[in-house]
């Protein structure tokens, strides 16, 4: 009944990884299944989607993957109003979308330079389109986040090419659906943080947009909404880092 | 150096061991207040594995299951020397023998 169980659980990790000798200590050790089910799920989920990168590395691709957020999510939100009319479907907002795609192909192969580059252009073209603003802060945001040197970090990871097809607005955050995501990627940083760093690196964007969305005049609720937006980066930024530093220890 | 990783390397400062080897020394030296799961063991030795702290010296078939004989590293041996030092001088100050009612 165990030897089934774990070898079950043992599939969680990567082939490359001792199971067969993970199996062997399970079975010698004879401790209660609730004791080590735990552990062991969590050892795989680590071993598989967690990376096994040194600290400084981690933050890089955080930086690289919230690029690949901003690049993703503007451009979805993009095509979403030139579907419903609100946005015309213009040749400058299909170079930008080239550009994004170009961006977003690079980041996941990891090459620098072409990142860097397809990312200030999908700035450069949007900003000189000039319809779309929101798009625009994010694609700055994005640009900028591309620019950081270091060694290649391909961001291979499903969880960040959905997470950015959500629905989101900076302005009107807070439904209960949004909630439940954001407090599901906060506990995923047991497994791999990098995603939680990557989302409160993007959403880093939201105070840009808030406050270009919102008339002057209305100075508190300026105030209000960009105080709720930093808690949204220091929640995740925090969260992030922590698990981070603890997982960086020997 | 979190206290797993300590009695983990302290495991194997006499000879190399295989994972339930190091587990039940682990065990053994801390006096049974360290009780690791096995999960935690094989992320701890990935990770001093990574970190060269400790490498793969011999491999087994034993019962048609592989096994692994990990040993410290010279890196592994300074780093828990290090450590242990760091915390006998942590504990002296407050080990040391006191006059009663006073300074010392």
């Amino acid at each position: 009944m165990s030897e089934r169980l774990y070898e079950t659980l043992l599939r969680l990790y990567p082939a490359a990884h001792p199971r067969d000798e993970m199996l062997d200590v399970l079975l010698t050790a004879g401790r209660p299944a609730w004791r080590e089910i735990p552990s062991l799920v969590l050892g795989g989920l680590r071993a598989r989607c967690g990376g096994d990168q040194p600290l400084a590395v981690r933050w890089l691709y955080a930086a690289r993957a919230a690029a690949l957020l901003l690049l993703i999510f503007s451009a979805v939100g993009s095509a979403r109003e030139v579907a419903s009319t609100w946005l015309p479907l213009s040749t400058m907002q299909i170079l930008v979308w080239v550009a994004v795609a170009v961006a977003v192909v690079s980041i996941i192969a990891g090459w620098r330079v072409p990142a860097a580059l397809a990312g200030f252009a999908t700035f450069a073209i949007s900003a000189a389109d000039g319809v779309d603003w929101r798009a625009v802060t994010a694609y700055s945001l994005a640009a900028v986040l591309l620019l950081i040197p270091g060694p290649p970090t391909p961001v291979r990871n499903p969880i960040l090419l959905a997470l950015p097809l959500v629905p989101l607005d900076a302005v009107a955050l807070g439904t209960e659906p949004l909630y439940l995501l954001g407090l599901a990627v906060l506990a995923w940083a047991v497994v791999d943080e990098r995603v939680a760093l990557a989302v409160g690196l993007a959403f880093c964007v939201a105070f840009l947009q808030v406050i270009a969305d919102l008339p002057g005049a209305d100075a508190r609720g300026v105030l209000i909404l960009t105080g709720s937006r930093i808690a949204y980066v220091a929640a995740f930024l925090i969260v992030g880092a922590w698990a981070a530093r603890r997982r960086a220890r020997v | 150096m979190r206290e797993p990783t300590y009695f983990i390397l302290a495991a194997l400062q006499d000879e190399p061991g295989h994972g339930y080897a190091i587990m039940s020394r682990v065990t053994a030296l801390s006096g049974d207040r360290v009780r690791l799961a096995t999960g935690t063991l094989y992320q701890a030795l990935d990770r001093l594995t990574r970190e060269a702290l400790i490498e793969v010296v011999r491999e087994e078939v034993v019962n048609g299951r592989a096994r692994r004989h990990y040993a410290l590293t010279p890196d592994g041996r300074s780093a828990l020397q290090a450590e242990a030092a760091r915390m006998a001088a942590a504990a002296r100050v407050v080990l040391r023998p006191r006059v009663a009612g006073g300074a010392a």
